[in-house]
């Protein structure tokens, strides 16, 4: 039965493109830091996107000491070391105790460099050649059995993989298994690492940045032309608030609603009304107890692409009313890109360093203005305020939605 | 054609795969017993001879390489049989 329990965030580990670390991430976004530069971990060839969302200085050995990594993929080097942070910083240990008690849930949905190294071996030694160790690490799953892995978390192991909004129906997940009394603590992640076979993919389908217009993420702004993909690694700690309370641990914030969606529209459109995304904040709104003027901004999941922009600014205007020109609306996808699974929950990190910094990122890279796209988009500069609740979306054109909305804590 | 340093090359090999330094890597060392290798670990090894060597280890003597000795030897007896 799902019991009527208080859900917080008691840790937060984060590697970005424009920072790694929480406070690193959360000054990056105070300054309206991007993160967007040209790939350098693969070679675009001639395509005419050349830049990516990478986190450039990452070097897996720093975090998870020099041995195991061998055939490990990137996504997983970089989701382990996400996790690290998040326990350190939340003080949980993991003991013979609690362990059975504590679950991880994972958003990733691209495990594309494992299939393609083991798919370069095949047909170029041979089948009889191809390195066994590659073979573990090409099913979904991977990532998320390497955290409890190397952190000996003995409950519930889980992958969701519903691409844009994976790491938001993880937190749902999470906060469900919480309530029915079946886990006190749960790593929740997010994570997508950057390949050049999903880089391929996402440019053949026409959706990146530079291949119609210029190569900029500029959610809202008129010469938005696609995403600039890129890789982020997220773990929070969500907790029973009774158990955090009991361990002493320090809360971030409280969850006060996490809901989703899907429009069973058509394969990779966008639903032209965005009904599935105005369902899900209308149901979060109810959930928390909240009314439109109680939110304090919206993270949006924006993106830069035309169509997702505008739906996501109609879904505003109609749910917020007449409090849409009154409530700040921010994309922090024009700093960071389009991490895909992981930018739902990159959202909800960066909204907890707002909390606690007192402040509202930039949508940078805003210049002219679409009529389409009318709102307080809070342009190019970050705005100081307290906060005390933030609305995140999350959504694509995969059918897939999400809304969270969280609570300040003031660090008690 | 047998080189002449297979044992240097094959210890490489080992201590690549199951990141120890080679030093460690004594002849008679029993990789799952002495040196802590798991079960899939013990196959990469093998597998990874297989590649360098672009010799196949039959299914039933995968079982037989525990040693440093033991995969040179198995090793040797391959590439003989190649000529």
């Amino acid at each position: 039965m799902i019991m009527d329990k208080k859900i917080v965030i008691t840790g937060v580990g984060v590697l970005a493109p424009n920072a790694i670390g929480k406070d690193n991430f959360w000054q990056a976004l105070k300054e309206g830091k991007s993160g967007i530069k040209p790939i350098t971990i693969f070679n675009p060839g001639l395509f005419k996107s050349q830049k990516a969302g990478e986190i450039s200085d990452f070097k897996a050995e720093e975090f998870l000491g020099p041995k195991g990594l061998q055939n490990v993929d990137r996504a997983t080097k970089l989701v382990c070391s996400a996790a690290k942070l998040a326990l350190e910083d939340s003080e949980l240990q993991i003991t013979e105790r609690n362990t059975d008690s504590i679950g991880v849930v994972t958003g990733t949905t691209l495990s594309l460099w494992n299939v393609a190294e083991l798919s370069r071996e095949m047909v170029e030694d041979g089948p009889q050649f191809v390195t066994a160790g590659i073979f573990p690490g090409t099913t979904i799953n991977s990532a998320s059995s390497q955290i409890s892995i190397r952190h000996k978390i003995k409950g519930f192991n889980t992958t969701i993989s519903t691409g844009y909004t994976a790491s938001l129906d993880a937190l749902k997940y999470a906060v469900n298994f919480i309530k029915l009394g079946r886990a006190k603590a749960v790593l929740v992640a997010g994570v997508e690492g950057l390949t050049f076979a999903g880089f391929t993919g996402f440019y053949k389908i026409g959706f990146l940045a530079g291949i119609k217009g210029e190569e900029i993420s500029c959610p809202f702004d008129k010469r938005r032309n696609g995403i600039i993909l890129s890789e982020a690694a997220v773990v929070l700690v969500v907790e029973d608030a009774e158990y955090a309370k009991a361990r002493g641990a320090r809360v971030y914030a409280e969850l006060t609603a996490v809901e989703n969606s899907f429009d069973a529209f058509r394969a990779a459109k966008y639903e032209p009304q965005a009904a599935g995304l105005k369902r899900t904040m209308v149901k979060a709104l109810k959930s928390s107890g909240l009314h439109q003027e109680d939110i304090d901004c919206v993270f949006s999941a924006a993106n830069s692409v035309v169509q997702q922009d505008i739906l996501e600014t109609k879904a505003i205007r109609e749910v917020f009313n007449i409090y849409a020109d009154k409530t700040p609306v921010t994309a922090i996808k024009s700093m960071v890109g389009e991490s895909f699974s992981a930018s739902g929950i990159l959202q909800l990190a960066a909204a907890l360093g707002c909390f606690e910094k007192n402040f509202i990122p930039p949508t940078i890279n805003y210049q002219e203005k679409d009529s389409s796209c009318d709102l307080d988009y809070v342009p190019n500069q970050s705005r100081e305020q307290e906060l005390n609740n933030i609305m995140i979306n999350n959504f694509g054109p995969g059918g897939n939605n999400a809304t969270v909305v969280v609570k300040n804590h003031g660090g008690e | 054609m047998v080189p002449q340093d297979l044992d240097k090359q094959i210890k490489e090999i080992i201590a690549r795969v199951i990141e120890l330094d080679a030093g460690e890597i004594t002849p008679d060392a029993d990789f799952i017993n002495d040196l802590g290798v798991d079960s899939l670990k013990a196959i990469e090894i093998t597998g990874a001879i297989e590649k360098a060597f672009r010799v196949v280890v039959p299914e039933e003597k995968i079982r037989d390489i525990r040693t440093l000795n033991q995969a040179v030897s198995l090793t040797k007896q391959l590439l003989e049989a190649k000529g």
